[in-house]
C-alpha cells in the first residue's frame, strides 16, 4: 500500500511544479532588415507616421485599435528611432526599429503583454501603394489616402507567420496634454522588462513604452551620494546575490559600486548619472523625484537646479520635481533655504500643497478621482497626477472622468493608448 | 527553484516521519532513553550541538560578476529544548548560529560574511531505536559583515526553515551523546546549509 | 485561464484512477471501521457529530508582489466539522488577521477504499473580507472563492494519517472600494490550485496536531487585495499549517 502513496506524493510534487517567470527578448533576426540593402529613415517621416490605426489582422491577440508613437535613444550624434504599436489588449505593446529597403518602409521588433510574459518577434512593412512612396518622398497625403502596414508576428519561440495588419485612421489625441510617467524608470523589476527598475538602461527604455515622463526613486548612501533604489534594503528582488542585505543607507557608494549589481546585472545609478541620462540621451520632459529618504535634501536640490539648466542650454525643456510623499520630507524640504523656488510634487493634503508652495499634487490612486480637489489644484495655479495607477480599467476611468494632469503607472503603455484614443 | 527543493525535503521527511514512525509508534523501542514514568510523563529535554555546515542553497553565493575566493565550510553551532509529551511527536524551539558563506575579493582586498541567527519551532518524532527526525519552520535574522572600505554590519530578517536527523547514544539515565545531519534554510533568502554536529542531549526536567 | 479546470481535473481523474486501480479491495458500504485517531483534514466519515481543531497558517508573500509591504503575519485558523450524514459532513473555516479574514464552508463526502485508504471530495465556498486606512480614507475589499478539492488519506496506524490534498481555486468575485468609490473589480475565474500534504497524530494527553503543508498557486491570493496586483501569472504561496485538534 505505502508504494501507492508514494506514487501518490510523486503526483504531489509533479503538480507542485514552481515555476520561474520571465519574459526574454525574442530573436529579431530579419535577413533583408540586416542587409546592406535597408538603410536608415530620415527622421522627417517619423511624424506622419504618427497615429490611431485599426488592427484589421491580429486584432484577436492584440485588439482592434493601435496607437503608433515615435520615441528615440539619443548616443551622442548616433541616434536610434523606435516605433511603439500601443495596444489595449492585456497591456501589449510592440518596440520595432525602422529601415529603408528599396520602396518600401521595413520594420523589425517584439511585442510584449505585461500582465503575463507572452511575447514574439515581429516584421511589418509599408509597401510603396500602402503609403511608403508619399513618406519617403515627403509628398502630401491626399484627403483619401491611408496608411496601410502590413507584416507578420510570432509567439514565443514559435515561427513568425501570424498575419498583422493595421490601417490609419486618424492622429492622435492632443487636445489636452497628458503627463505619462513610468514607474521607477519606466517599470518594476517584476514587470520582466529588459532592464532591471531604476536602471540606466530602464530610463532610456522608457519612452519606448509610450512614457512623457519618469519617476525615479532616490537614497543616499552612508557617505551622502544620492542613488536610485526603491527598497529600503538590499534584497533579492532587486538586486543579484552578494551576501549583502540589510539597508542600503549602510553602505558606502563605492561599496555598493564595486559589489553589487541589479538584476539584469547594472550597477546601482548615481541621480546624476540618471539626470544626465534623461537629459541628453532621451525625449523625457518630466522627471518625479520620489524622496526615499529621510535627510538633508540639499543633494537633490543642487541636481535638480543643474540639469533643470543643461537641459534648457541644449534647448530642451525638462521639468525636474522633488516628491514629498510624507511630513518628514515636507519638513526636509522647507528646511532648504530656496524650497519656495524648487519645483516639488506633494503626496499629502491640498493644505500640505498650499504650506509647501508644491508644484504638483499627487494624491493616491485609491482615492479616487477627486474631480472638485482637482479643480481646486488648477484654480491655483498648480497641476494634478495620481500615482501609481496599474489596473488598466481604471486608468481608462481617470482619464475620461477624471481631470489629472499627469498618471504615474507601470504601464505607461496603457496609459498612452488610453489617451492617444480619445477623440 | 528553492520552492521545489522545499516541496521535495517537506515531502520526504513528511513520508519519513509516517513511514518510520508507524513501526516506532507500535513498541517504545523508539524512545530516546525511556525511564519510567514520573506525573504526566512529561520531559524537557535540551540539545547542545556543534559541527560544521556547508552552503548548499541552489542561488549560489555570489553572481559572475565578483571574483571571490569562496569559503562555504563553516562552524554551526546550536542549541534546541524539546518538550517531549506523553506521545511520541515533540515539541520545541531551536538557536543557533550559522554562518553560510564567506568570501575574500580576488581583485582587491575585501571580506564578506553571511551569517544567521535561526529562531524555529521545531517538531521531533523517534522514527527508530534512538533515530530521531526534527523538523522545524521560523525566522533566520541574517547579518551581512563586510569590509572594503570601512567595515559595515546589516541584518535581515528571513523566514526558513530546518530538517534533521540524529542518532542518540544514551550515556546515563539523562544524558545522551548524539551524531545530527542538519539542512538549515533560510528560504526567503535562498540561503541553505547542511551541517554535521555532535550533540549533548539531556532530559533535564520532568514532570 | 480556462486551460486550468481541464488540467485539474485531469490530474484529480489520474490519482482517482491510480488509487482505485490499485486498490481492488471496494469499499465496505455499511460498515465504515471506526478510526482512532483525531483528524480535521483526513478524510474519513465522521463518528462524533462535531470536530474542531484551532491554530494558525503561515504564509510567505512573494516579494515581487508585496516589495517592501512584505509581511509575515501568521492566520488564526479554526477548524470545524459537523456531522450530516454517514458519509457526510461540513468542512468549516476562518482564517483571521483581524484586518483580512476569510470564512470558508462546504460540504464533504467521504469513505474508505480499504483498510488504509479513505478518499473525500467537497466543494467549499469562501468570503473573504478586509480592511485598510490609508491618509484617511479607509479601502475595504471583499470577494467571493469556490475550491472544488479531493483529499486522499492514508492511515499509517491507528494514530497516524497523512492527509493528500488538491484544490482548484476559483475566483468569484472581488470587489474593492476607498470610501464609497469602487477601485478594483477585476478578476480571473480559473485563477489556479493548491495541493497540500498533511500529517495528523496525537501530541499531548488527548489532543492531536495538524502539521501541513499547502502549495498554492495563483495569479490571486486574497491576503494580497490591498496590492490590487495585476500579474496574470500563477505565483507560488507556500502555506505552513498547524493546528492542535480539540
Amino acid at each position: 500500500m505505502k508504494k501507492y502513496i508514494l506514487i501518490l506524493s510523486c503526483f504531489f510534487l509533479v503538480a507542485s511544479c514552481t515555476k520561474r517567470f520571465s519574459a526574454p527578448l525574442p530573436d529579431t533576426t530579419w535577413s533583408a532588415f540586416d542587409s546592406a540593402k535597408a538603410t536608415p529613415l530620415i527622421s522627417s517621416i517619423n511624424n506622419r507616421l504618427e497615429g490611431v490605426y485599426a488592427i484589421t489582422n491580429g486584432n484577436g491577440t492584440f485588439g482592434d485599435t493601435a496607437v503608433l508613437k515615435w520615441s528615440y535613444t539619443a548616443n551622442g550624434r548616433d541616434t536610434s528611432f523606435y516605433l511603439s504599436i500601443l495596444c489595449e489588449t492585456e497591456v501589449s505593446y510592440f518596440i520595432c526599429e525602422a529601415k529603408r529597403l528599396d520602396t518600401n518602409i521595413i520594420f523589425k521588433g517584439y511585442w510584449r503583454k505585461m500582465v503575463n510574459t507572452e511575447t514574439g518577434a515581429v516584421r511589418l512593412t509599408i509597401s510603396r501603394k500602402g503609403g511608403a512612396d508619399k513618406l519617403l518622398n515627403n509628398i502630401a497625403f491626399a484627403s483619401t489616402d491611408t496608411v496601410n502596414i502590413e507584416g507578420i508576428y510570432g509567439s514565443g519561440p514559435l515561427a513568425t507567420d501570424q498575419p498583422l495588419s493595421l490601417k490609419y485612421i486618424r492622429p492622435l489625441y492632443k487636445a489636452k496634454p497628458l503627463e505619462i510617467i513610468a514607474h521607477r524608470g519606466g517599470g518594476r523589476t517584476s514587470d520582466l522588462l529588459p532592464a532591471s527598475e531604476n536602471s540606466l538602461e530602464i530610463i532610456k527604455m522608457a519612452s519606448q513604452f509610450g512614457a512623457t515622463g519618469v519617476e525615479i526613486d532616490v537614497r543616499l548612501t552612508s557617505d551622502g551620494v544620492p542613488i536610485l533604489f526603491h527598497d529600503k534594503s538590499l534584497n533579492e528582488r532587486v538586486v543579484q546575490r552578494s551576501g549583502l542585505y540589510g539597508d542600503i543607507d549602510n553602505y558606502t557608494y563605492q561599496q555598493l559600486y564595486t559589489l553589487v549589481r541589479l538584476i539584469k546585472g547594472e550597477r546601482i545609478p548615481t541621480l546624476r548619472e540618471a539626470l544626465n541620462t534623461i537629459v541628453y540621451n532621451t525625449p523625457l520632459q518630466f522627471v518625479w523625484l520620489d524622496t526615499k529618504y529621510s535627510g538633508n535634501l540639499q543633494p537633490m536640490r543642487d541636481l535638480q537646479k543643474e540639469f533643470t539648466a543643461k537641459a534648457t542650454a541644449i534647448g530642451r525643456k525638462v521639468e525636474i520635481v522633488i516628491g514629498l510623499p510624507d511630513d518628514d520630507a515636507v519638513n526636509n524640504f522647507m528646511a532648504l533655504k530656496d524650497y519656495k523656488a524648487a519645483a516639488s510634487v506633494c503626496e499629502l493634503s491640498l493644505e500640505d500643497v498650499e504650506r509647501t508652495g508644491a508644484t504638483i499634487w499627487a494624491p493616491r490612486w485609491t482615492l479616487g478621482k477627486q474631480n472638485d480637489e482637482v479643480d481646486k489644484v488648477h484654480a491655483a495655479g498648480k497641476r494634478a497626477m495620481v500615482w501609481t495607477l496599474d489596473v488598466p480599467a481604471s486608468i481608462n476611468d481617470f482619464i475620461t472622468q477624471g481631470k489629472f494632469d499627469g498618471i504615474l503607472s507601470n504601464y505607461p503603455s496603457v496609459t498612452a493608448y488610453y489617451h492617444y484614443v480619445r477623440q | 527553484m528553492y520552492g521545489n527543493k522545499i516541496k521535495y525535503i517537506s515531502l520526504l521527511l513528511v513520508l519519513a516521519f509516517a513511514t518510520a514512525q508507524s513501526k516506532a509508534q507500535r513498541k517504545s523501542g523508539g524512545e530516546f532513553m525511556p525511564s519510567k514514568k514520573v506525573g504526566k510523563g512529561y520531559a524537557l529535554v535540551a540539545y547542545a550541538s556543534g559541527g560544521l555546515s556547508y552552503y548548499v542553497s541552489g542561488g549560489g553565493t555570489t553572481t559572475t560578476f565578483l571574483k571571490t575566493n569562496v569559503t562555504k565550510l563553516n562552524p554551526l553551532t546550536t542549541l534546541r529544548v524539546m518538550w517531549h509529551p506523553d506521545h511520541l511527536l515533540r515539541l520545541g524551539v531551536e538557536t543557533g548560529y550559522v554562518t553560510f558563506y564567506t568570501y575574500t575579493l580576488q581583485d582587491t582586498v575585501g571580506k564578506v560574511s553571511l551569517n544567521g541567527i535561526p529562531l524555529l519551532i521545531e517538531w521531533n518524532m523517534p522514527v527508530a531505536k534512538r533515530f530521531n527526525v526534527f523538523v522545524g519552520t521560523g525566522v533566520y535574522f541574517l547579518k551581512s559583515n563586510l569590509d572594503y572600505g570601512g567595515k559595515t554590519s546589516s541584518s535581515k530578517a528571513s523566514l526558513g526553515w530546518m530538517a534533521a536527523a540524529s542518532y542518540t547514544q544514551p550515556l546515563t539515565k539523562n544524558l545522551g551523546v548524539a551524531a545530527e545531519l542538519k539542512y538549515m534554510d533560510a528560504s526567503e533568502t535562498v540561503n541553505a546549509v547542511m551541517g554535521l554536529q555532535v550533540q549533548l542531549v539531556w532530559k533535564f526536567f520532568r514532570w | 485561464m480556462t486551460k486550468r479546470l481541464p488540467l485539474f481535473l485531469l490530474q484529480t481523474f489520474i490519482v482517482a484512477c491510480s488509487l482505485f486501480s490499485a486498490n481492488a479491495q471496494q469499499p465496505t458500504t455499511d460498515v465504515i471501521p471506526r478510526i482512532y485517531a483525531k483528524s480535521v483534514f483526513f478524510p474519513y466519515p465522521m463518528e462524533k457529530h462535531w470536530k474542531s481543531s484551532i491554530g494558525f497558517v503561515l504564509t510567505t508573500m512573494p516579494q515581487e508582489i508585496t516589495e517592501e509591504q512584505h509581511y509575515r503575519i501568521p492566520a488564526i485558523d479554526f477548524h470545524v466539522l459537523k456531522k450530516v450524514s454517514k458519509r457526510w459532513y461540513i468542512d468549516g473555516r476562518v482564517n483571521a488577521q483581524i484586518v483580512q479574514n476569510m470564512l470558508s464552508i462546504g460540504p464533504r463526502w467521504a469513505t474508505p477504499i480499504n483498510k488504509k485508504l479513505s478518499i473525500a471530495v467537497g466543494d467549499d465556498i469562501a468570503c473573504w473580507f478586509g480592511f485598510i486606512t490609508t491618509e484617511g480614507f479607509k479601502t475595504r475589499g471583499g470577494g467571493w472563492l469556490n475550491t472544488p478539492n479531493i483529499s486522499l488519506g492514508y492511515q499509517f496506524n491507528n494514530k497516524i494519517l497523512l492527509t493528500i490534498k488538491g484544490e482548484a481555486l476559483m475566483n468569484l468575485s472581488f470587489k474593492a472600494y476607498t470610501g464609497e468609490t469602487p477601485v478594483a473589480n477585476t478578476h480571473r475565474l480559473f485563477s489556479g490550485s493548491a495541493f497540500s500534504i498533511i500529517l495528523e497524530q496525537p501530541l499531548y494527553s488527548h489532543h492531536s496536531l495538524t502539521l501541513g503543508f499547502r502549495a498554492v498557486y495563483t495569479d490571486f491570493y486574497w491576503q494580497t487585495w490591498a496590492l490590487f496586483e495585476t500579474f496574470q501569472r500563477n505565483i507560488y504561496y507556500p502555506e505552513v499549517i498547524v493546528g492542535l485538534i480539540l
